[in-house]
């Protein structure tokens, strides 16, 4: 078979590339550059087609399944109205309460506010661009308010924090990703640890890793929840991030960690919902 | 006359690193199989190594491993060294490796995607402690192998015909 002679020296073009990448590396770890403007580029070139194709995906593809009969949505509809009235008599119960807290707290000369975080919803245009990453990109950004270091909701738990805004996409990273770190306390105990993400964890158990907790009475236990913390400098107090699904002692024997299993089910994100609280502000 | 030619072929691989990572980013990720999409851009990579050489595979390989960059939060320039030395890998390759048909590149993809897990991996070893090779090979890689692979069967005959389109005056070259 006829061996065609190529007009460029390969072997030399690949040695110089290889040498301009690793420098390209070191610029990188001096700078701490990151695609900067050049990624402005390219999401300026891609965001509205993702925006389409999320479209396009939200008719095609979702309502095919989300189909339901006339009589299923009756009955919903009955059961959703009873809870309704349920919950209408818990949340003038708690509007009593809530009065008699901010009144005692005035006369205590507390300063902080009951917090009523303002959100925003936003959907999921596109997800990061490797199985390894676990970050995906939201239609919403600085035009409507977002900025860097906004945390995101979906379901009632922490899903992650904006890392990137540009001016009508963001870019979430999510708490399973290994780079996330986030200051955490237990509810039963109000003891402080440290939820950090983990890819590996997450593929196979399901779960991120908890460690440096101070539970000298072995009060917490399997099952119990576990929220963000006050002393977290990026993440506002309260979100639910999950519940413990195993607890063991260090081998230092002062401290705690193990696993818990995330409140948001990371497979199945669609519509998240964005605090426009920074936790700096507060 | 060789210029546009080339210029040609460079579009087309363009046009197709963007719709490729348009498909991975934004519609596979509604078909995930046991939550992994498949690797689009690197199917694009090797096919053009494999196809038209190291240049060409180079060149791809440096397009798409700039985009993953963008969207990553290690160095930059780290995907453009992995895209890098798979373009260049694949290229050859081929020189060594004689089949006719689509079984060769398919299995080109399925290894190259093997080594593109073994090189994510080392990165996140320097960078995390606690990373255990094993999980990674169940839980991600070798889904990823199967998956991209089975989307190499249906894309890379889409990529040849295409090229075959712009360029009809060019032998035909395996496939």
């Amino acid at each position: 078979m006829k061996e065609k002679k190529s007009a460029f020296p390969s072997k030399l073009i690949f040695m110089i590339m290889l040498v301009v990448c690793i420098m390209t590396l070191f610029f990188s770890y001096a700078t701490g550059f990151s695609g900067g403007a050049l990624g402005k580029v390219a999401n300026h070139v891609f965001v509205p087609v993702q925006k389409g194709m999320s479209v396009v995906a939200d008719r095609l593809i979702k309502s095919d399944s989300d189909r339901m009969e006339k009589d299923e949505l009756i009955a919903e509809n009955e059961a959703l109205k009873a809870q309704i009235e349920e919950l209408t008599i818990t949340l003038n119960n708690n509007l009593i309460a809530q009065n008699e807290l901010e009144s005692l707290k005035k006369l205590n000369k507390l300063s902080k506010e009951y917090n009523n975080y303002k959100t925003t919803g936003a959907s999921i245009i596109a997800k990061g661009s490797s199985n390894w990453f676990n970050t995906f990109t939201i239609d919403k950004g600085s035009d409507d308010g977002l900025k860097v270091n906004m945390n995101v909701l979906a379901d009632g738990g922490l899903v992650g924090i904006i890392t990137e805004c540009g001016s009508n996409f963001s870019v979430v990273s999510c708490i399973i990703d290994d780079d996330i770190n986030v200051s955490a306390t237990m509810l039963s105990t109000n003891d402080n640890c440290i939820v950090s993400g983990s890819l590996k964890d997450m593929a196979e158990y399901g779960s991120v890793q908890f460690s440096d907790l101070d539970d000298d009475y072995d009060i917490v236990a399997v099952g119990d929840s576990v929220v963000t913390s006050n002393i977290s400098d990026k993440y506002v107090p309260g979100i639910l991030i999950g519940y413990i699904t195993e607890i063991n002692e260090d081998d230092n024997g002062l401290t705690k960690s193990g696993k818990v299993t995330p409140a948001v089910d990371f497979k199945h994100l669609d519509n998240v919902l964005v605090i426009l609280d920074l936790k700096e502000a507060l | 006359m060789n210029i546009k030619r080339h210029i040609r072929l460079l579009i087309l691989m363009c046009i197709l690193i963007g719709v490729g990572f348009i498909l991975s980013t934004s519609v596979f990720i509604y078909f995930p199989i046991s939550g992994i999409v498949p690797n689009i851009l690197l199917i694009i990579t090797s096919a053009y190594g494999y196809f038209k050489g190291e240049n060409y595979g180079m060149i791809c390989g440096v397009i798409c491993g700039f985009l993953v960059d963008i969207y990553s939060n290690s160095l930059f320039g780290l995907y453009i060294l992995f895209f890098l030395i798979i373009g260049f890998t694949n290229g050859q390759l081929a020189k060594v490796l004689f089949g006719d048909g689509i079984r060769l590149p398919v299995l080109l993809v399925a290894f190259s995607d093997f080594l593109y897990g073994i090189f994510c991996f080392l990165q996140g070893l320097i960078r995390y402690d606690n990373y255990n090779f094993y999980d990674f090979l169940l839980n991600i890689i070798f889904p990823e192998m199967v998956y991209t692979a089975l989307v190499a069967f249906a894309l890379i005959p889409v990529i040849i015909s295409l090229n075959k389109l712009i360029d009809p005056t060019k032998e035909a070259r395996r496939l």
